[in-house]
């Protein structure tokens, strides 16, 4: 076992880890992060997508040994940062969900989408988004609530849904 | 204040906020103190059989707790057939048929001793092919058919593959076909898919010291579960707790009974300790059921105006090792033929057969996407050939609500819905006459559109029941049986509790949107074809009658007016003739205490059932009236088709229904959408590829596309029409399949109408269509390459 | 593919990670045989999940700074073995290598591309990749280094078919090399019903030296590399008899494989296809440009 030091969703953990352990098995049954879903553990469907040092990664297909040091941030943080706060009103409010499952994957790859280019036009918007699959199709809602949330993005700007 | 005021808004789900935050639990978040975990060992062979396993190996990796295998579970299972068995017992019927189960402490241990298991198999000759599997000869994947239970109405035909036949007659099809101008014959074929739901199936089973049976298990039906497990484990049904999450998407897959008799004989075995599985997606894509393959041959006959004078199909679904609801699918696939058409004459025989590959099971859209996909096509290339346009062939030959009378002898009531009004307002949406012209001369641009109708394919006594309670500070529970994956079924109903009461959203709460729980939750059938809205709804509006009444009749007491004068609406409770005499509805939640003390009445329960009203059996001709509501609906398509790849694009999408009362504007949207999407996946990529052994050759995501956000650049438009269902809740009509049923056939006469070149086959791959193109319209290749060869020499011009 | 998978789970192994690169080519040459390299980690554990690898070690070359660098120096673009894809994804190389740029935009998708790398894309040998093509494309070289040595070879060449390449046990690719030339290139990928595409096309036009490589992807176990001289490109005659030849030399030369993603006929078709666009935008932009 090792010993990893991580900063998740805000708070500093000494957290021991096997070798050989994937980081979502880390989250999700040594910290009970359950908003990191699986549903490929192959890096195809990006439903265990997180935020390592700001960067969107698939934490299926990363060691959690890999990861010491770093600032992790997952849907569960992302509700206390105020433009993650503005981007989950913006998907509620344009119901970009349906069974939810991969709901908190595109939040958090969404935001960091938009923190890290405010101005991003739709073609770029959706790429980024790519890695992520929807099986419902909820796609055509998930751009709207990113597109209007983005002026909040750029300059603070609250549009009213 | 208008009392009517949130029906046909956009509302958000209920449980939206525990979506985006990813804190609403799943069945696949949930963990037991002292869980153990199963890994499952599964066969390489699409037949054969075993002659010996063992698994003492397996036994020796620390952590493992026990192996199982078929000999420990001489069970049969099965929703319509007992065809299934728990574990292989002496064969295996295709590859990935579960042999083993090895339950260890954590999974790494589970998956090492999975590998240590050794099968000793005898290879035997697998039967592929659907209609290979129907020859005379051919190797069966049931010898013991005869044996199975079998659900009343549904006939397998012992000796052979066949799990179940239905057959359909009106008329005389022959005849039909004679007296026809123009006769289409061509034979259709769509291959198996994956649901593909996103939260894998994963059960946790709980066989208890105290010889109770719990489970916690992502299920579309609970009560499905809880009664099919009851019978194949000899439990009384109280004996049975099924705790149902809401689930990560279901579309049919998990409609009926996956692995809890599994996981509960598992538990059972490990020494009464939960037992988890979760399905690997490999192991979703190959062990457990996918939809149909579906091939059809038919001939259709039309008279020189477009009347449908006759329909002779023949409709083989390859049902796959089980049968579980594909016998159903193929009864429905069957009765439900003719689809939004009055056809003089009819002939369907349809067959569900099995074969040594996955097996196969309910779908969003239960046959119908199958069905439609060669009709709607048909009407498109006769119209062709009649000179006739596609919205004209289709007007002439729709049903008319108030006098058609479908196959099956049951009449089309005059408030089922306008079809008429559905196709006109798809046709205007997508303005279909109008064609514009191609970017680039080697692609082209095409229009088409699909008709589809589909009711819930379901038994006669599907019922359901609802209890609404009222609390003391007057917010109301209301207790169902419909469960959550993503179809909004629980806001809707919350919704119209709402309007009912005349109270704010917030203050309904609908107990089962965070799951459906056997023990605390109101029965109702399934959570399936689109029923759910339209039999829970009227199953809660009773119980909100009965509510009232209750209340009432406290009031009439208290404010000493006749019952009859006492009106429940807007949150208070008053006298109609005497409206000054009022009171908050919360005051009579709990029964009501009078300014001495005295209290009267009780806490207040109304209570309401619902069960299908006047449907039969079918008889063996297919007769019979077994539908409960009707929903049109229609999809059109703008695309591009590129002559030299064979690549469609979709430009634009329309999709209409009539929906008998818009509820929710925003998860109707929604369902137009999304379902659009997945039409959209079948129709262009999706399809289970098997090698000449019966292996999945893409178990993955990788190479089994499903649609992402990068594949919905084009515009779409929804639009809903309201034809009131007159013993719907509040006029409603369900939608949750219908959404993709028309999408596939839409695209196909998109391209039949923009080149003549006719779809078959799905999906519509880049090649498949190139093929097509070769083999129907060379000229077209030729000319579309040449014009490109052109444009490369145009940027030399100097 | 090993049907089962993929795991949940990974094999056990001892993992090691290594402060700098003298530290991390020792312990590879100690373990030579038993041990693999994690860069992005990506292709590894993949590998690992299907039980189609289970090394006893797995080296991370996380932490050593000597690779992280990317570089321009000497007229060549150094990427370091830990150079994320997306790292590649900045204006500048999208104008000075635009072969690379738009190929490795074509790679998965941007959430992976923080995780892979270009030389661990590389080094998972898969012919039909996106990096492969395009560095060969563009004449790149790779530092190919060990305890005591090191060597720098082409690209082209070094991967011998799936899952094989030309790297010793105790050899890593620690550097890509990618000569800096006048060049205009585009990469071009056609998939339908997967995630890989079913045809690959990269071209590179070195515009000084008026010569040029079209590596066809995605046709063959290897890529296919087409020079102007193997087609008898005159530049000094029209585009169209040009394009013609090159028309007649994908017919007679390039026979594509059948496989789970499309048959040979119709891959033809599409290299075709793709070959005429991607001549097109480089050579069609190149005129704008006069």
């Amino acid at each position: 076992m090792k010993e990893i030091r991580i900063n998740v969703n805000g708070v500093f953990r000494h957290v021991m880890v096997e070798d050989n352990e994937i980081l979502l098995d880390t989250l999700r049954t040594r910290l009970g992060i359950t908003s990191v879903k699986a549903a490929c553990w192959r890096g195809e469907c990006g439903l265990c997508t997180v935020l390592i040092d700001n960067k969107p990664m698939k934490s299926c297909m990363l060691l959690s040994v890999e990861v010491d040091g770093s600032e992790i941030l997952t849907a569960e943080g992302l509700y206390n940062n105020k433009r993650a706060r503005v981007l989950m009103e913006s998907f509620v409010k344009h119901g970009a969900m349906q069974c939810g499952f991969c709901t908190p994957a595109f939040v958090t790859t969404a935001h960091s989408a938009l923190s890290s280019n405010p101005d991003a036009d739709d073609q770029e918007i959706s790429e980024k988004l790519k890695g992520v699959i929807c099986r419902c199709g909820t796609y055509f809602q998930i751009k709207e609530a990113v597109k209007s949330a983005r002026a909040f993005y750029k300059d603070g700007s609250h549009e009213t849904f | 204040m208008n009392s009517r005021t949130i029906l046909g808004e956009k509302v958000p789900q209920v449980d939206s906020w525990l979506k985006v935050t990813g804190t609403l639990r799943y069945s696949f978040d949930i963990s037991l103190p002292g869980m153990l975990y199963a890994k499952l060992v599964t066969s390489k062979y699409a037949h054969a059989r075993i002659r010996s396993l063992s698994f003492e190996e397996a036994l020796k990796v620390p952590g493992v707790v026990a192996v199982a295998t078929g000999k420990d579970f001489p069970f049969r299972l099965g929703i319509y057939v007992s065809d299934r068995d728990v574990l292989a017992v002496n064969k295996v019927r295709w590859v990935g048929h579960p042999v083993a189960a090895v339950i260890a402490t954590d999974m790494s241990s589970a998956e090492e001793a999975a590998e240590k298991v050794n099968v000793d198999y005898e290879p035997l000759d697998p039967v592929l092919d659907v209609e290979k599997a129907l020859e005379k000869d051919a190797p069966l994947v049931h010898e013991d058919l005869a044996d199975y239970s079998v659900f009343p109405g549904f006939r397998p035909v012992p000796g052979t593959n066949i799990a179940n036949e239905f057959n359909l007659v009106k008329g005389d099809v022959e005849k039909g076909l004679k007296e026809s101008s123009v006769v289409i014959e061509d034979t259709f074929k769509i291959p198996q898919i994956s649901h593909a739901a996103m939260e894998v199936q994963n059960s946790i089973g709980y066989w208890r010291p105290d010889n109770v049976v719990e489970l916690w298990s992502s299920v579309q039906s609970p009560f499905a579960t809880r009664f099919l497990l009851s019978k194949s484990l000899g439990v009384p049904l109280n004996r049975v707790i099924v705790h149902a999450p809401p689930i990560g998407g279901g579309f049919g897959l998990k409609a009926g009974l996956g692995w809890e008799a599994l996981v509960a004989l598992l538990s059972k075995k490990a020494g009464n300790r939960p037992v988890k599985l979760v399905l690997s997606r490999a192991e979703q894509m190959t062990s457990a059921p996918s939809r149909d393959l579906f091939l059809a041959k038919v001939r259709a006959g039309f008279s020189k105006e477009g009347r449908f004078l006759a329909y002779k199909a023949e409709f083989f679904l390859d049902a796959g090792a089980y049968a579980d609801y594909t016998v159903n699918v193929a009864r429905t696939a069957g009765y439900s033929a003719e689809g939004s058409y009055e056809i003089e004459n009819v002939n369907v025989k349809s067959l569900a057969v099995y074969t040594n590959k996955i097996p196969t099971t309910a779908m969003r859209g239960f046959g119908h996407p199958e069905n439609h996909w060669p009709l709607e096509q048909i009407l498109d290339r006769a119209a062709h050939e009649l000179k006739m346009d596609p919205v004209s062939i289709r007007a002439v030959n729709l049903l008319k609500p108030g006098f058609s009378e479908r196959a099956t002898g049951e009449k089309v009531r005059e408030d089922e819905g306008n079809p008429e009004g559905v196709l006109r307002t798809a046709a205007g949406l997508i303005e279909i006459d109008k064609v514009e012209n191609p970017s680039v001369p080697w692609t082209v641009i095409g229009k088409g559109l699909s008709m589809l109708v589909k009711a819930p394919s379901q038994p006669s006594n599907a019922a359901a029941s609802a209890v609404v309670k009222l609390n003391e500070d007057g917010t109301v529970d209301v207790i169902t049986g419909t469960g959550s994956m993503g179809q909004g079924t629980p806001t809707g109903l919350a919704m119209m509790v709402a309007e009912e009461f005349g109270v704010p959203l917030e203050s309904v709460k609908v107990v089962q949107t965070e799951g459906v729980d056997t023990d605390r939750s109101a029965y109702t059938w399934q959570t399936v074809g689109s029923r759910g809205l339209f039999s829970d709804g009227i199953a809660v509006l009773r119980a909100i009658e009965d509510a009232k009444g209750q209340v009432k009749k406290i009031a009439s007491a208290v404010f000493r007016v006749p019952e009859d004068d006492v009106e429940v609406s807007g949150g208070y409770v008053f006298s109609r003739t005497h409206p000054w005499i009022r009171k908050e509805l919360r005051e009579f939640a709990n029964g009501y205490t009078f300014s001495d003390g005295t209290s009267i009445g009780g806490p207040v329960i109304g209570r309401g059932s619902y069960i299908p009203v006047l449907n039969t059996f079918l008889d063996e001709k297919g007769h019979g009236s077994n539908t409960v509501f009707h929903t049109y609906g229609a999809t059109a398509v703008e695309v591009e088709l590129n002559l030299i790849t064979g690549e469609i694009k979709v430009l634009k999408a329309v999709q209409v229904f009539d929906v008998g009362k818009v509820i929710n504007l925003l998860t109707l949207i929604g369902q137009a959408d999304g379902g659009f999407i997945m039409g959209l996946g079948s129709a262009l990529f999706e399809e289970i590829k098997f090698d000449d052994s019966g292996w999945v050759l893409n178990p993955n995501l990788t190479h089994y596309y499903v649609p992402r956000i990068t594949d919905c650049d084009f515009e779409i438009k929804e639009s809903f029409i309201e034809t009131p269902q007159k013993d719907g809740p509040l006029g409603a009509r369900g939608i949750g399949e219908h959404v993709m049923i028309a999408v596939a056939p839409a695209i196909a006469n998109a391209v039949f109408n923009a080149t003549g070149v006719k779809m078959n086959e799905l999906p519509m791959s880049a090649e498949k269509v190139w093929r097509e193109i070769m083999k129907q319209k060379p000229e077209l290749f030729s000319k579309a390459l040449k014009s490109f060869q052109e444009s490369l020499k145009e940027v030399m011009a100097e | 593919m090993s049907f089962g998978g993929p795991y949940f789970t990974l094999p056990k192994f001892k993992y090691l990670r290594p402060d700098s690169l003298e530290e991390l080519l020792s312990s590879l040459h100690e373990h030579s045989g038993n041990a693999k390299i994690m860069s992005g980690g990506v292709g590894l554990l993949a590998f690992m999940k299907e039980r189609l690898t289970a090394p006893e070690y797995v080296i991370s070359i996380s932490k050593v700074p000597e690779l992280k660098t990317l570089q321009i120096k000497g007229g060549v673009l150094a990427v370091g073995a830990n150079v994320h894809l997306s790292e590649l994804e900045s204006s500048s190389i999208k104008n000075s290598l635009p072969t690379l740029y738009r190929a490795v935009k074509n790679i998965a998708d941007p959430t992976i591309r923080n995780m892979g790398t270009l030389v661990g894309d590389l080094a998972e040998a898969v012919p039909w990749g996106d990096a492969y093509p395009a560095l060969i494309s563009m004449e790149a070289e790779a530092e190919i280094s060990k305890k005591s040595s090191s060597r720098v070879v082409p690209v082209n060449g070094l991967v011998l078919g799936l899952g094989q390449i030309n790297v010793d046990d105790d050899e890593i690719i620690s550097r890509v090399l990618i000569p800096l030339r006048k060049v205009r290139g585009t990469y071009l990928k056609f998939a339908n019903g997967s995630e890989y595409g079913l045809a690959t096309v990269a071209l590179t036009y070195f515009t000084e030296e008026k010569r040029f490589n079209l590596v066809i992807g995605s046709a063959s176990e290897t890529p296919v590399t087409i020079r102007e001289s193997d087609v008898d490109w005159d530049f000094d005659k029209d585009f169209g008899t040009n394009v013609e030849k090159l028309e007649r030399y994908l017919q007679l030369n390039v026979n594509p494989v059948d496989d789970l993603l499309a048959s040979s006929d119709f891959r033809k078709n599409v290299i075709r296809y793709l070959s005429l666009q991607a001549v097109k935008e480089v050579f069609l932009d190149e005129r704008d440009q006069n």
